[in-house]
């Protein structure tokens, strides 16, 4: 049954709705969510039909342009994405239920836009032709930058909104050119016709659209350099929003990439991959410990986002190096581990997401600093964190360390390779990712330690109550599937090579055992791990319990050297905590520090000391602002056309004409 | 190629790996005893390494020029400098040039690069190893003298780019025409007796011994 | 039968581990005694000290969540299950198929992870401070782990503990080279750091501004710092069974036969306490390093796993 459309409908009349329902907040939000989940629930149902076999999910609908109508078809890639897309927006839908409320006087807009925003997401890898994919691609970045500006009146808001606006643009043109290329050699919109003209390219061509694709597509994933967006769009937008943003909207970007490298394309040379693998390399070094450098919760999350799409892209590069020597079984072990990872991430992002969520609900800031002590008003929320933090930092045997391991698998295979430089590339790759696997679990330490254990750092944090039950839910079920993504490796790899299959048609699949992840070098069982695991656990408890009888415990204050009674300014804070690797990596983050003292006249009292310290992001000042200066020092130059005169701006009317004249004149010659 | 069978070529290439090793070591190392130490090690290590191709062949002249290298570069050389930092009352590198980890990291960079000049030029792949290997441990010494500012470092940078020479002679040709390593030897002692006395002059003259003081000796 | 006999064995191994590791402690300490002229307490005084702790009250903070109560477990259990991925005696494991060295690395950073959060949880500034630098001095460490284990990996052809350490003893005296050298050192360092020893972190330390580990689990007592304690000199033995099994591969046993594994038990306490010297001689010699001159220290251990790797593996220099 083709349930495409009916998704697609619901999800429209959802936006449509929730116009027409603005007066009534809980009608709109009602309607927004329920449009949310039942759209979701049939583009899942669709997407699982498709990577059953079933090739006619698929919707066509006249355009304004003739020729090249709405097409949108789904094949077993595409159904990949698309049911990732629907699994987390109805995990994000039903955390809505309660947290959209805090969202009522805007429930219409949220609303409204958080549909548009799903149906969009949903349809950029359904699209089958170009037409329809600018569209959808337009769409979704046109309603996720309203739900980023949803709180307009902070100018934090409005910058980072067009910020993201201004950089998303740029990408979409860069996306624009790449198709353009294809178009002019396929003469047709459809991909269809792109596939079958890519191949054909001359060189030179082939990797200017690759480029062009890269970037622009590099750009929504938050690569490094063209992330600077991301860490300010994610964390403005309301958490389930960000959660879909950091977890699946940036994943757009990844199937783009594959779309244009491997679909379009057919795979290119060698430097292309060991681009890719460099750009994730940088990416997930860059990304982590900028995150380690955050004490606002939702925008270390972000910067997080960058660190795993580069691992992500470490997978993919590896594999596109791979394709180049056509060594096709070592290619598809790589993009399954990408894959494997953009699954994860997008499932375990948008937990902590939803986690930082209702922690921002409860305790009204986003300030880590302010933070402490929660996990014993909201112990749930706090579980569902520490397994969401567990997973990102790749600790076994949760999914992110599943998919890290295959990725080192893939990585280590490289050392294979015939070309010395390849070689290099990947074990520097593998570097690369042993820091980052390292930072990561330093970051994540961090974000839970400070949040969630400890003291309450402020009257808030005291006060905090536990999440609602619809929150919980939704926080549940994801950490649940973290633990199956991990401990379930065969039948997931099942499914990527199922995606894969369309892109690599020449490839053979491997075969994957249901419990074990079978890497090129070792194997892995993550359900025997997680079982001893708890069967040492259990038998330590039980052995230490024979042995010395039931626990005898005291409760008694911590030891605050001698001070009476330990105050939560005695702890470490966010910026203590990461001050060790602040100045590991000074060079790279040049910190400064101001520090004012009030009151020195005694000694050994000092008054109030205010200590303030900060980053420079390499990026921003090295590479965006002189290009910005640049650009504003040209635009100097060219104001003097401007001079106010109307007479002078109709001068340079009839002189541009006649230029075009006389242009004209040389030309009919 | 001549004695290259056995034992001996996994014996001279581990020993010239390690000597490789107290070049990365000299470069990591901040107090300028450890630095002086590192090479004094090599120095044993290189003469070591002398020392098995001479008793393989045998060959008495390489047997006597090992043990000559072993008590000149690996004691002598080190004691002096040992003395001359005694007197000037200098123990550590206290700010080089370039930090510690870029000067590992470079350090590797070399070997790539030496490594990677070397393999088209030699086919034969345990002299041509043993040539990337000299050259390597040349231009670590070079790198060395690069980054430090204390005249002691450089001047051991100086003897690490005479070992690489060593090493590179010693496994290309199994020998070396004894006079030249006598030489060799002797313009060392020259050398390092000048440069200890230049030390004890930058001292006097600058209370320092860091070269980047002379730059004020511009005219 | 002889199967039985081996998977028997095989089980057998981390249990020799478990008993073996306070013992190693235990020699440790009693070595460093000696060569500073101390007469030290007795060889088995860690476990004395064990049985003790065990069965004293536990005083828990007021201040701490589950976390701390659950901590020690996690980082028992954690930290023995790797003992299960790694060869001992015999060139087998018993669960070798479940996990490789690469999990072995992401396996160890478990009990770290819940360590670390439970030196943030009792609020006090040392259990903070302990942690920041555990966490920073780690992941410093990690990538020359993971390079020091990529070198023996690629020597075998596979990322397995089991596979490794059984091509590589079967390679017999041929496999003594240059990348086996800088592997060897580079792990030592890198199990210098991981394990809280000198020149990275004082064991015997508690001063209270130069602790690492030991200010992390400065709030735990009676039971959980017993099992902290076990977990650290596990991981203190583990280190030095991977040092010895991977880069010094003589004398492991394939099979059962008793003659073979007698011999293979014997070369293995050999190798563990030469090494058990070693230690002690470089704790004596050396000082503590200033904290920031941890990331040049591991700097050095992974530019030496490093060049291990390209000798052998990236650009098959052989050096």
């Amino acid at each position: 049954m083709n349930l495409l459309p009916a998704s697609a409908a619901c999800l429209a009349l959802g936006t449509l709705a929730c116009l027409l329902l603005r007066r009534s907040p809980v009608a709109a939000r009602s309607a927004s969510l329920g449009a949310a989940l039942l759209g979701s629930g049939l583009m899942l149902a669709a997407s699982a039909a498709c990577l059953a076999g079933d090739a006619g999910q698929a919707m066509v609908l006249p355009g304004p342009l003739g020729a090249a109508g709405f097409s949108f078809r789904l094949d077993p890639f595409s159904a990949l994405f698309c049911g990732l897309v629907s699994c987390i927006a109805l995990a994000a839908s039903v955390y809505g239920l309660s947290y959209a409320s805090g969202y009522d006087e805007k429930a219409a807009a949220l609303g409204a836009f958080y549909d548009l925003f799903l149906l969009a997401m949903a349809l950029v890898p359904a699209a089958d032709n170009a037409f329809s994919f600018l569209f959808a691609w337009e769409a979704m970045t046109l309603s996720s930058f309203f739900l980023v500006t949803l709180d307009h009146e902070k100018a934090s808001s409005r910058r980072a909104g067009y910020l993201y606006f201004v950089m998303s643009q740029a990408g979409t043109a860069l996306i624009f050119a790449s198709f353009l290329i294809l178009w002019r050699a396929a003469g047709s919109l459809e991909f269809a016709a792109f596939r079958l003209a890519g191949p054909a390219l001359p060189a030179g061509a082939k990797s200017a659209v690759f480029l062009l694709a890269l970037a622009g597509f590099g750009l929504k994933a938050g690569t490094v350099p063209l992330h600077i967006w991301l860490p300010y769009a994610h964390p403005a937008a309301p958490s389930h929003v960000s959660a879909l943003m950091s977890g699946v909207m940036i994943k757009t970007g990844i199937y783009g990439i594959l779309l244009t490298a491997l679909g379009f394309l057919g795979g290119g040379p060698a430097w292309w991959g060991g681009l890719v693998l460099g750009l994730g390399a940088v990416s997930s070094v860059l990304g982590v410990l900028y995150a380690l450098m955050e004490h606002d919760l939702k925008r270390l999350l972000a910067f997080h986002s960058v660190e795993n799409i580069g691992i992500i892209l470490m997978g993919l590069g590896a594999g596109m190096l791979f394709s180049s020597f056509e060594l096709p079984e070592l290619a598809l072990a790589a993009y399954a581990a990408g894959l494997y990872h953009t699954v994860n991430h997008a499932v375990f992002k948008s937990l902590l997401f939803l986690g930082a969520g209702s922690v921002l609900k409860a305790v009204g800031t986003r300030d880590m600093e302010k933070m402490g002590g929660l996990i014993k008003n909201m112990p749930a929320t706090a579980l569902c964190f520490l397994v969401g933090s567990m997973a990102i930092s790749a600790l076994p045997p949760l999914n992110g360390f599943m998919s890290e391991w295959l990725t080192f698998q893939s990585l280590l295979s490289g050392f294979g390779l015939e070309s010395a430089a390849g070689r290099l590339g990947t074990l520097t790759a593998a570097a690369c990712l042993a820091l980052t696997g390292g930072l990561a679990a330093a970051c994540f330490v961090k974000a839970f330690g400070v949040t969630f254990l400890a003291l309450p750092r402020s009257e808030e944090a005291l006060k905090a109550v536990e999440s609602p039950a619809f929150e919980l839910w939704a926080m549940a079920g994801l950490a649940g599937s973290c633990l199956l993504l991990g401990i379930m490796p065969g039948p997931v790899l099942r499914l990527m090579h199922a995606g894969l299959a369309p892109l690599l048609p020449a490839y053979p699949l491997a075969e994957t055992p249901d419990l074990a992840a079978v890497g090129i070098l070792g194997t892995v069982h993550p359900a025997v791990l997680l079982g001893m695991l708890a069967g040492l656990a259990a038998a330590a408890w039980l052995a230490v319990r024979l042995y010395a009888g039931p626990a005898r415990v005291r409760r008694a204050p911590t030891w605050a050297c001698g001070m009476p009674g330990l105050t939560p300014r005695m702890e470490y804070t966010s910026t203590a905590f990461s001050k060790p690797i602040r100045l590991m990596f000074a060079f790279l983050y040049k910190p400064s520090r101001e520090i004012r003292r009030e009151r020195m006249d005694q000694p050994y009292f000092p008054g109030a000391i205010h200590y303030s310290t900060e980053i420079t992001y390499v990026i921003r000042e090295r590479l965006y602002r002189p290009s910005v200066r640049t650009m504003l020092r040209g635009a100097h130059l060219v104001r003097g056309l401007q001079a106010g005169s109307v007479n002078l701006y109709l001068g340079y009317l009839c002189a541009t004409v006649t230029l075009l004249l006389i242009f004209l004149i040389g030309r009919a010659r | 190629m001549i004695g290259v069978q056995g034992w001996l070529p996994q014996a001279v290439s581990f020993l010239t790996a390690l000597a490789l090793v107290s070049a990365f070591a000299a470069l990591s190392f901040r107090t300028l005893h450890l630095v002086v130490r590192a090479y004094a090690a090599q120095s044993v290590l290189l003469g070591l390494a002398a020392l098995a191709v001479g008793l393989h062949k045998p060959a008495w002249h390489i047997t006597a020029l090992a043990l000559l290298t072993i008590g000149f570069k690996g004691f002598g050389i080190p004691w002096f400098l040992f003395k001359v930092m005694e007197d000037v009352k200098i123990r550590r590198e206290a700010a080089p040039f370039i930090g510690y980890p870029a000067s590992l990291l470079g350090g590797v960079g070399l070997t790539l690069v030496s490594y990677a000049a070397v393999r088209p030029v030699m086919t034969d792949s345990f002299a041509g190893r043993g040539l990337a290997l000299g050259l390597t441990i040349m231009l670590l010494g070079l790198w060395l003298m690069v980054g430090r500012k204390k005249a002691v470092t450089q001047v051991v940078g100086l003897l690490i780019v005479d070992n690489g020479l060593f090493v590179a002679a010693l496994s290309t040709s199994f020998s070396m025409p004894m006079i030249v390593e006598l030489g060799l030897l002797f313009d060392l002692l020259v050398g390092v007796t000048v440069l200890g006395l230049l030390i004890f002059r930058i001292q006097s003259t600058f209370a320092s011994i860091d070269t980047d003081r002379l730059t004020r000796l511009r005219g | 039968m002889n199967g039985c006999a081996m998977t028997a064995a095989c089980w057998f191994q981390p249990l020799l581990l478990l008993l073996l590791a306070p013992l190693i402690q235990g020699c440790a300490r009693k070595l460093k005694a000696c060569l500073q002229n101390r007469t030290g307490a007795s060889v088995l005084q860690p476990y004395w000290d064990l049985l003790k702790n065990l069965r004293k009250e536990e005083v828990l903070s007021e201040t701490a969540s589950p976390v701390m109560r659950a901590a020690p477990y996690a980082a028992f259990s954690a930290t023995f299950l790797a003992c299960f991925l790694v060869p001992v005696l015999f060139t087998a494991s018993p669960l070798g198929f479940a996990g490789d060295m690469i999990a072995l690395v992401y396996l160890l950073a478990l009990p770290r992870f819940f360590m670390a959060l439970a030196g943030l949880d009792a609020g006090s500034a040392f259990g903070g401070m302990g942690s920041s630098r555990e966490m920073m001095i780690s992941s410093a460490a990690e990538p020359a782990l993971v390079m020091v284990l990529f070198s023996a990996a690629v020597r075998a052809g596979s990322t397995g503990a089991s596979e490794t350490a059984a091509a590589l003893a079967a390679g017999g005296p041929s496999v003594l080279g240059p990348g086996l050298a800088l592997g060897f050192i580079a792990l030592f360092l890198v199990a210098l750091a991981e394990c809280g020893r000198l020149p990275v972190d004082n064991p015997a330390t508690h001063l209270e501004l130069t602790m690492v580990h030991e200010a992390m689990i400065l709030e735990h007592s009676g039971r959980s710092l017993a099992l902290l304690e076990l977990a650290s000199s596990l991981k203190l033995t583990l280190f030095l069974t991977l040092l010895a099994n991977l880069f010094i591969p003589w004398g492991m046993a394939g099979g059962t036969e008793p003659g073979a594994a007698a011999l293979s038990a014997v070369a293995f306490l050999l190798k563990l306490g030469a090494l058990v010297v070693t230690l002690s001689v470089v704790e004596t010699s050396t000082a503590k390093l200033r904290l920031f001159r941890v990331p040049d220290f591991l700097g050095i251990a992974f530019v030496l796993a490093l060049l291990g790797l390209l000798s052998e593996g990236i650009l098959r220099l052989g050096l």
